[in-house]
């Protein structure tokens, strides 16, 4: 199908976005695209305005900044792919990122649009709960920051007011060396995850996990921490037996059941049970495979 | 793409249609053209329907086929993703590009030829596009490279050992290097 009838508008900075943004209704923000274009031609989704960043260059680019790694909303997924910064201090952030789309996919797609549409498929949700993000959002009325844990309202929707905009988000670093890991299953290579788990993890001298992130998505309409499998395997020598245990806390999430019933969403025929075990061996392997890489790190330095 | 339905509001109901159209100056193949479209319209449209440049081919139209690749700025993108109006002031670059004026085959084509790479043809421009930015940034690529491109273009009569196997052979072949824009422009998104 092709997209319904819209008003076009492309700001040439931020102030002028924000602006239209505040005064159409029925607006939408343009990024990369990739999902917003599809969704638009299939009319599963309308507007009346459509407002394109992709003039607005203040919203791209990486650099550090009071110790966090900082990412304009409009940095397209293949610059961040190939960002040394981003290879030195969020490396998972490019594992994902080969899993996501295709190279001609990722030179349009961009960080905010992602964060913004809310799959909860979304793999750089996942990499921005591991690395703690803080999500910075504008509008004529001022600028806030929301937390990673505070970005999802509903399915699909971000906390935001209707003439908000995310425009950057902070990746806390992990220290040189660490261990990382994101593994995810579809049905299709490249096609969107059913679930997927990321792990991060440091070791001491004595090859004890002293520092521990470990997240699942597919499981939540947003990314889930495993706060209780972060603290079981503190202060242990990694194992199976350990990680497989540390793993079960994904059986005990409560939004399972219901939680892809939506209308005619399509992974509702991915059943609870199967979702649940995927998040189960994938988490366990996810860990294995970070605590693997950080005692290889380790035993070079 | 998955399709689900989404809830949102309605848009506005309009009395009469407004004119929406807009003009705009784009490069096509090193060629300025100007086009006036409405903004709804896909680059993959205009290409076709506009400009006559019937070598864009368009499968699935959510970005997942590939047969719609082309370069914006020597950046391969999907042109069914692309609003033409996004294409504006910008050098786009289609299959028709590749071949000298004489008919002459590039490198990359002459490689597909070779090798059996295409039988019906319709995946066909969408790949060498594709191919034809990531050589310029890789121009030695590992098969699983190459295969981990290919995974982007949906073939469904040649199979890809022979689309596979052209590749190899073009990333061999001097003349492929340089072969796209931003080789010369250091490239970045549009």
């Amino acid at each position: 199908m092709k997209v319904a009838p819209f008003s076009y508008h492309d700001p040439e900075n931020l102030p002028k976005g924000l602006e239209l943004l505040a005064g159409l209704e029925h607006a939408r923000l343009l990024a990369g695209g990739q999902s917003l274009v599809p969704y638009l031609a299939f009319r599963m989704q309308r507007c009346d305005h459509l407002i394109d960043l992709n003039g607005v260059s203040a919203l791209s680019g990486i650099h550090e900044q009071d110790g966090r790694l900082v990412i304009g909303a409009m940095t397209r997924q293949r610059e961040i792919a190939s960002s040394p910064l981003v290879s030195q201090h969020c490396p998972i952030a490019q594992d994902a990122l080969h899993l996501i789309g295709h190279i001609a996919t990722r030179t349009r797609g961009t960080l905010g649009g992602s964060l913004s549409n809310m799959d909860p498929s979304a793999e750089l949700f996942g990499v921005s709960a591991l690395h703690d993000a803080t999500f910075h959002v504008q509008s004529v009325r001022g600028g806030r920051d929301i937390a990673v844990a505070d970005w999802a309202e509903t399915f699909m929707k971000p906390a935001i007011a209707a003439d908000e905009m995310l425009t950057s988000v902070s990746w806390l670093p992990w220290p040189k060396g660490h261990g990382h890991a994101f593994l995810e299953f579809s049905k299709r290579h490249h096609d969107y995850a059913i679930v997927a788990a990321g792990a991060l993890m440091t070791v001491d001298a004595d090859r004890r996990i002293n520092r521990a992130a470990i997240m699942v998505i597919g499981c939540g309409i947003a990314p889930t921490r495993l706060i209780g499998a972060e603290a079981l395997v503190l202060g242990q020598r990694g194992s199976s037996e350990l990680f497989a245990e540390a793993a079960h806390e994904v059986a005990t999430l409560a939004a399972f059941p219901d939680l892809f019933a939506h209308q005619g969403y399509p992974r509702r025929f991915v059943s609870a049970d199967y979702r649940r075990q995927l998040g189960l061996v994938l988490a366990r392997r996810a860990m294995e495979s970070a605590y693997a890489q950080s005692i290889s790190i380790q035993k070079r330095h | 793409m998955d399709q689900f339905v989404m809830e949102s509001d309605p848009p506005a109901k309009r009395e009469t249609i407004p004119d929406l159209r807009r003009t705009f100056p784009l490069k096509v193949n090193g060629e300025p053209r100007v086009v006036t479209v409405e903004p709804r319209v896909t680059l993959a449209d205009v290409l076709r329907d506009h400009l006559g440049l019937t070598g864009t081919h368009i499968g699935c139209e959510h970005g997942i086929c590939g047969a719609c690749t082309v370069l914006i700025d020597g950046v391969a993108t999907r042109s069914c993703l692309t609003l033409a109006v996004q294409a504006e002031g910008r050098a786009v670059r289609t299959v028709e590009s590749l071949a000298a004026a004489d008919g002459k085959l590039n490198a990359l084509q002459q490689a597909f030829r070779n090798n059996h790479a295409l039988q019906c043809g319709f995946c066909t421009p969408g790949i060498l596009m594709s191919f034809t930015d990531f050589l310029a940034r890789n121009p030695h690529p590992s098969e699983a490279e190459i295969r981990e491109v290919l995974s982007g273009h949906l073939c469904r009569c040649t199979g890809y050992a022979g689309i596979v196997a052209a590749i190899k052979e073009a990333a061999s072949a001097p003349a492929i290097a340089g072969e796209g824009d931003h080789a010369k422009r250091g490239g970045g998104g549009a």
